[in-house]
């Protein structure tokens, strides 16, 4: 099984709340990546301050040696399927982006978000606690 | 280096020639930017390397520096969204 890594398991990992090596460790023959779409919203920590802060950021991120998974038409289609669905109760398009790219990769989604992903028919949750 | 495909579906032929044509590039340098953009493709990594990697880009910045991170990729977060397309 491959298991994306949504944004808010790194920010609870960097806050120091959640071992997320601690995780991956129990389930170390699967596979992991970020969606494109959480890559940019970790980079965005390391665009938005000055060079020195922003450059140890960029190493610490490097370091992590994560892989991104692209976003393309299917994706694309499967997000605006998403949105349609919750257009109701929208829960962003950042977050639409995500769920699409798990749903369409068949991965798991490691993710604090209930509030928002358990609402996406299709998607499946990794279970973890903090 | 040479490559030569054998048994190429018509359809994935027929392809490659419009790209080409669109692209103005002949069909063998249609071919070869297919094949450079499928070989940067990133593939996942199993879940032991990266909870190495984790642990190991843990130790290149204080605790207090890793959470000024998590605050900020917050406010990344936060930003996307209040971001409209217009």
């Amino acid at each position: 099984m491959n298991v994306y890594v949504d944004t808010d398991a790194v920010i609870q990992w960097e806050k120091g709340d959640f071992d997320l090596p601690a995780w991956l460790e129990q389930r170390p023959d699967d596979t992991a990546m970020v969606p494109a779409t959480v890559w940019r919203q970790l980079l965005y920590g390391t665009f938005a301050w000055e060079a020195q802060r922003a450059q140890k950021r960029r190493r610490m991120l490097a370091a992590l040696q994560m892989p991104v998974a692209s976003f393309s038409r299917r994706h694309a289609a499967r997000a605006a399927q998403i949105a349609a669905d919750l257009k109701q109760a929208p829960i962003g398009f950042a977050d639409c982006q995500i769920a699409a790219s798990a749903i369409e990769d068949h991965s798991e989604l490691l993710t604090f978000n209930q509030e928002h992903f358990a609402r996406v028919t299709g998607l499946r949750l990794a279970k973890a606690r903090r | 280096m040479q490559l030569s495909i054998r048994r190429c579906p018509p359809e994935v032929h027929q392809a490659l020639k419009k790209r080409a044509g669109a692209n103005r590039r002949s069909l063998n340098s249609e071919a070869l930017t297919w094949l450079e953009r499928e070989a940067q493709r990133e593939s996942p990594i199993t879940a032991r390397d990266l909870a190495m990697n984790l642990r190991r880009a843990r130790k290149l910045m204080s605790e207090a520096e890793h959470k000024a991170f998590a605050q900020d990729i917050e406010q990344g977060v936060r930003l996307m969204r209040r971001e409209r397309l217009r």
